[in-house]
């Protein structure tokens, strides 16, 4: 759907920008790869993976019908109904395709280099959308700009096999066949919308955004009195199509009718119904006087409908917004109710330094891009400027939404720097065609050094704008486009120059292999975490339960192959509450857990022997809130902290925090490491005393290189029937107890019946 | 004979009698007054607020054994003890206290207060050292009675808020009853609300022309919804979520920028805000205003005085992100 202009010349220019473009977004997001090995990154891809190969190896049908005992233990998780499974299908037609034509590449290639091929699909998809904005040069630097844009580089590097890899791609391509639906009037690229919508819905939960934005663009339009039968034909097309086929995903199915998320669409999609009816009867009386009373109708109509849907929402027919969602809107909110959103990092608000390490000049010229957008306000124009405006809120309200507003930055300070370079190289009509010419040759050897992507842009600018160029203004002199041109040019290149080395230095680790350098410079890989999943698939029995928390879940069950109790996908609070309180309770109360939970290993991330600061204890705080959530009697955050309210791991460490299974598991023998003197702890700098800890109830089964990982097997029960610890002691108390009593015998009886009894002790 | 032993076995038995009630009212006194404390409670009870107590009255009732639960605020209310938050607090734990009256069954729940101007003693024994705190003393016998380690269970104000709802449910899920706070509903208010909604409504169509030429009014959209992004890309909500102080302090020096990357101070964030609208309304006047000077010398001069503040103050931004970052590695002038 590439549009392709009268002039044969331009368009193949634009092709060979945008294809270069596109290799650049390609290959800028494979620093990943290629300084660690083709690997699945993070936590949620080794899920994706894992259900891909399901897909791949079992068919669709089997996929949808998955039911995965190797969660949850003992619930299991009904794995087609509760995830969106656009990626993995994705990923698996890209793997069919392949094959069919004699590729024969494995399925986890695929997955690995999926959000970057993607990436390359968002520049072009950015190129139509700004293309609609304003003009194809405007289009190629947005392209360029979203290809290379922290922002989105942060959630599409290679390896990344995430939902958001595809998704940013559906979304501006949605928006795109909207802004065209609506600009044409067509009730094909209506439905084309709707068709991208549909995948967007099976790919990624935040297509909610889609549909609360588009209809809220079409309200906007309306209250400005723009409503227009293409607006009619688009929306209705859309709605209809999209929600019908929205409702085929397993894990939507009916919520589109039932929940608030989408009642802003439906209510829209009335409204519009309405507003065609009363144009329609308009258009056929010619009495002024009615108009009053046709407006008095849409607006009864429009306040009968919103009261329709608040008392269906109360009465229970309707879910009120969710948590996640709500959560938006009320801050304060997750952290009361829903710990285990807040306690996610990705869920943090965004401080201010966050923005510009992702946009960089985008981030500063964004306000100037939504200035341009006003001074046009075309239909499309609104739209970029809701967008805009929403986008920017949720954003600051949550890290991980970064990745919608990247886009929108992306248009709108292409369009900015445009307006800016169209006007300073934009032939005047009195002064002479030579300076326009001096101007762009200048700049094309300076360009040699730049960047190709800015380099591509500009020359595409510089050909656009020459074509143009008739309005009144203009630039008289040409050392006065040379003074705004070149510190932009400048400007432009450092950009190019950030992106990529945030790419390389921010964005491009795997986070389950781990670099550092040592003193010399050269790179050492910490390879811990393989190392002991590893170790779990080739040591332990298939069916061994290993109980970690949430976060690891995925990776062990995706690498290790072994059965978890929670994981990623944390659906079930409870559940996640009682491995919390296994956690941070004291070793009696904590093996009742284990042994009803049939847990065989436990499995702690330490991070105090090498600085690894994202280690467990760092993280026990949050077991400890959401244990304390379903657990109050069991659980209290504040025996935690010092009476000074301070979370202490040394000497000043309270004795429930010394006695919590998390405490003894992570610092389990770690003075040995010292050479039996106090240890001491990298990540928080503290003191460890040397004192040794000892564990009743689980053994220490192995512990990799870098102490990262630890794992414990837990215990059998006493084989007559003791508690551990009674058990644990057997020996040397008798030994004690003996001891004691030979001495006092010894005083009393004569001297050879104690020697004979110790004897026998030893 | 018969008579006089039959009266002496009389007396004996009421002897018997008197013994034993004067040893059953003994015990009573000890071992059954949670239904004396119940009926002391019962008895200062009012109507829409907690139970006032003394430092006696708090001996008393907290003595074991108990058979309802108990919520004592402790709060410091006189005026020279400067605790707003125990006033604040005071109308929360009133309006908790009064939804459960409502909901009352009888000798399950009180909710008690005990200032310090009438418990002195009772705050140096527990050692309180901040105020308003609330402990919740659960039923030691009876039905309901909860084992707990130590006396009582302070409720974590911290953690729960200062809300009467946040109370009303903690205490729904620690003595397994079921309220839920009850506002009284203010008719008065409504009806001014209405007044005055009305009124507006009149306002607004008396000067219609005027508010619509405002909504309407392209310029006004603009710089709302410039103003609007500028705020929310410069850590605005960060600060409304997080609640950082304006500026820090170190060294006895004030301090603008906070140390480390995911900190910041609000007057930071403003001067961010601040510098991104400046350059982005710089950019914008290079490109709106210039091309129509007519003048070349005119448009020469304000281009390159222009173009100049545009590039100090992008290059301000990156060495402000440079603070931040101390290993970024790019800057423009400065």
């Amino acid at each position: 759907m590439l549009g392709v202009s009268a002039s044969s010349e331009s368009a193949w220019l634009r092709v060979t920008v945008l294809l270069l473009i596109g290799i650049l977004a390609f290959s800028t997001r494979l620093f990943s790869i290629l300084r660690f090995e083709s690997v699945i990154h993070e936590f949620d891809p080794w899920f994706n993976y894992r259900t891909t190969i399901e897909l791949v190896e079992n068919g669709y049908y089997n996929f949808v019908n998955w039911f995965d005992e190797l969660s949850w233990y003992p619930l299991g998780r009904v794995v087609g109904g509760t995830v969106y499974p656009g990626i993995m299908v994705t990923a698996g037609l890209i793997h069919k395709v392949l094959n069919w034509l004699n590729f024969p590449i494995h399925i986890r290639e695929v997955c690995v280099f999926l959000a970057p091929l993607f990436s390359a699909f968002t520049a072009v998809a950015a190129y139509l959308l700004t293309s609609e904005m304003k003009n194809s040069s405007a289009g190629l630097l947005a392209a360029a700009f979203i290809g290379i844009a922290p922002g989105y580089i942060s959630r599409s590097v290679a390896g990344s096999y995430d939902n958001e890899g595809i998704a940013i791609f559906l979304l501006v391509y949605t928006f795109y066949l909207w802004i065209k639906a609506v600009k044409k009037g067509s009730a094909f690229y209506g439905a084309m919308t709707a068709v991208f919508y549909f995948w967007m819905v099976s790919a990624w939960g935040g297509y909610v955004f889609i549909t609360n934005l588009i209809p809220l663009h079409v309200f906007a339009l309306i209250l400005m009195g723009r409503y227009s039968p293409r607006l009619y034909i688009s929306y209705s097309t859309f709605y209809i199509i999209g929600t019908i086929s929205s409702m085929l995903i397993p894990f939507v199915g009916f919520q589109p009718t039932r929940t608030s998320e989408h009642m802003a669409a439906l209510g829209i999609f009335g409204l519009v119904q309405i507003v065609a009816f009363v144009e329609l009867i308009r258009s056929h009386l010619s009495a002024n006087q009615f108009q009053t009373l046709f407006y008095g109708l849409i607006s009864g109509f429009f306040l009968l409908g919103v009261a329709g849907l608040v008392s269906l929402t109360v009465g229970g027919y309707i879910a009120p917004w969710t948590g996640r969602f709500y959560s938006l809107w009320d801050t304060g909110y997750a952290k009361i109710h829903i710990p285990i959103i807040a306690s996610v990092s990705e869920h943090q608000p965004t401080p201010w330094t966050s923005f510009f390490f992702d946009l960089q000049l985008l981030m500063v010229l964004f306000p100037a891009g939504i200035y341009f957008c006003f001074k046009e306000l075309r239909d499309e124009h609104v739209f970029v400027l809701l967008y805009a405006g929403t986008a920017s809120y949720f954003a600051g309200v949550m890290v991980r939404l970064m990745l919608t507003l990247t886009p929108i930055v992306c248009v709108a300070a292409a369009i900015a720097i445009t307006a800016g370079l169209e006007t300073f190289l934009k032939k005047t009509p009195r002064a002479a065609s030579v300076t326009a010419e001096a101007s762009s040759p200048g700049l094309d050897e300076k360009k040699t050094k730049a960047s190709k992507s800015v380099e591509k842009k500009k020359s595409a600018a510089a050909l656009s704008s020459a074509k143009a160029g008739s309005s009144s203004g203009g630039i008289w002199t040409w050392d006065a486009r040379v003074a705004l041109i070149v510190p932009l040019v400048f400007m432009l290149t450092q950009f190019a120059f950030h992106c990529t080395w945030v790419t390389s230095n921010a964005y491009s680790s795997p986070s389950i292999v781990l670099a550092s350098r040592k003193p010399d410079g050269s790179q050492h890989i910490i390879d811990d975490f393989r190392e002991a999943y590893y170790w779990l698939r080739q040591n332990t029995a298939e069916k061994a339960k290993i109980m970690s928390w949430w976060d690891y879940g995925y990776q062990i069950t995706g690498m290790s192959n072994r059965t978890v109790l929670v994981d990623n996908n944390t659906w079930n609070n409870t559940h996640i509450a009682t491995v919390g309180k296994a956690m941070s309770c004291s070793e009696d109360v904590s093996y009742d857990v284990m042994r009803k939970l049939d847990v065989d290993y436990v499995l702690v991330i330490f991070g105090g022997a090498i600085g690894y600061s994202g280690d467990d204890i760092n993280k026990f705080l949050w077991m400890i809130r959401i244990g304390e959530g379903v657990f109050p009697q069991d659980v209290k955050e504040r025996d935690f902290f010092t009476a000074r309210g301070e979370y202490k791991v040394d000497e000043q460490a309270t004795s429930t925090m010394r006695n919590s299974l998390m405490y003894k598991m992570s610092y389990y023998r770690f003075y040995e490491l010292f050479g039996g003197g106090p240890a001491h702890d990298a990540v928080r700098g503290a003191r460890i005393p040397a004192k040794p800890i000892k564990l009743t109830t689980v053994d220490e089964v192995y512990t990799t290189e870098n102490w990262i990982v630890r794992i414990y097997q837990v215990k059998k029960p006493d084989n007559i029937g003791r508690t551990l610890p009674a058990a644990s002691t057997f020996g040397k108390k008798r030994r004690r107890r003996n001891r004691k009593r030979s001495a006092a015998a010894g005083a009393k009886k004569n001297a050879a019946t104690a020697r004979r009894r110790k004897q026998q002790d030893e | 004979m018969q008579s006089a032993r039959l009266a002496t076995q009389g007396l004996l038995a009421a002897l018997l009698l008197l013994l034993g009630l004067a040893f059953s009212s003994t015990t009573h006194a000890e071992a059954a007054s949670s239904v004396q404390k119940v009926t002391r409670l019962e008895s200062k009870l009012s109507a829409h607020k907690a139970i006032r107590l003394t430092g006696n009255d708090f001996e008393y009732l907290t003595d074991q054994p108990r058979n309802f639960s108990l919520f004592v605020a402790l709060t410091a209310l006189a005026p020279e003890m400067g605790c707003v938050p125990c006033r604040d607090y005071e109308n929360q734990f009133n309006l908790a206290a009064s939804s459960w009256q409502y909901a009352a069954e009888k000798g399950r729940l009180y909710f008690a207060q005990l200032d310090f101007a009438d418990g002195r003693e009772v705050f140096q024994k527990l050692q309180i050292q901040s105020v308003p705190i609330v402990l919740h003393f659960p039923p030691t016998e009876g039905p309901n009675a909860v084992a707990i380690s130590g006396e009582y269970e302070a409720y974590d104000l911290n953690r729960w808020g200062l809300t009467a709802d946040a109370l009303a449910k903690y205490a729904s899920d620690a003595c397994k009853v079921n309220f839920s706070i009850r506002r009284p509903f203010d008719w008065s208010k409504l009806g001014t609300r209405v007044m005055f909604g009305l009124m507006g409504l009149g306002v607004v169509k008396l000067v219609w022309t005027y508010v619509a030429a405002v909504i309407t009014s392209r310029k006004l959209w603009t710089v709302a919804l410039i103003g609007w992004s500028v705020l929310m890309c410069s850590g605005f909500m960060w600060n409304r979520i997080r609640g950082p102080p304006y500026t820090g302090m170190r060294d006895n020096k004030p301090e603008i920028v906070a140390p480390g990357f995911q900190n910041q101070f609000i007057l930071e964030t403003q001067i961010v805000g601040i510098l991104y609208a400046a350059i982005s309304i710089t950019f914008v006047l290079i490109v709106t205003r210039i091309p129509q000077l007519s003048d070349p010398t005119q448009q020469r001069t304000a281009t390159y005085a222009l173009v100049i503040v545009f590039m100090v103050l992008y290059s301000i931004m990156l060495k402000f992100f440079k603070l931040k970052n101390g290993s970024y590695p790019y800057k423009m002038l400065l």
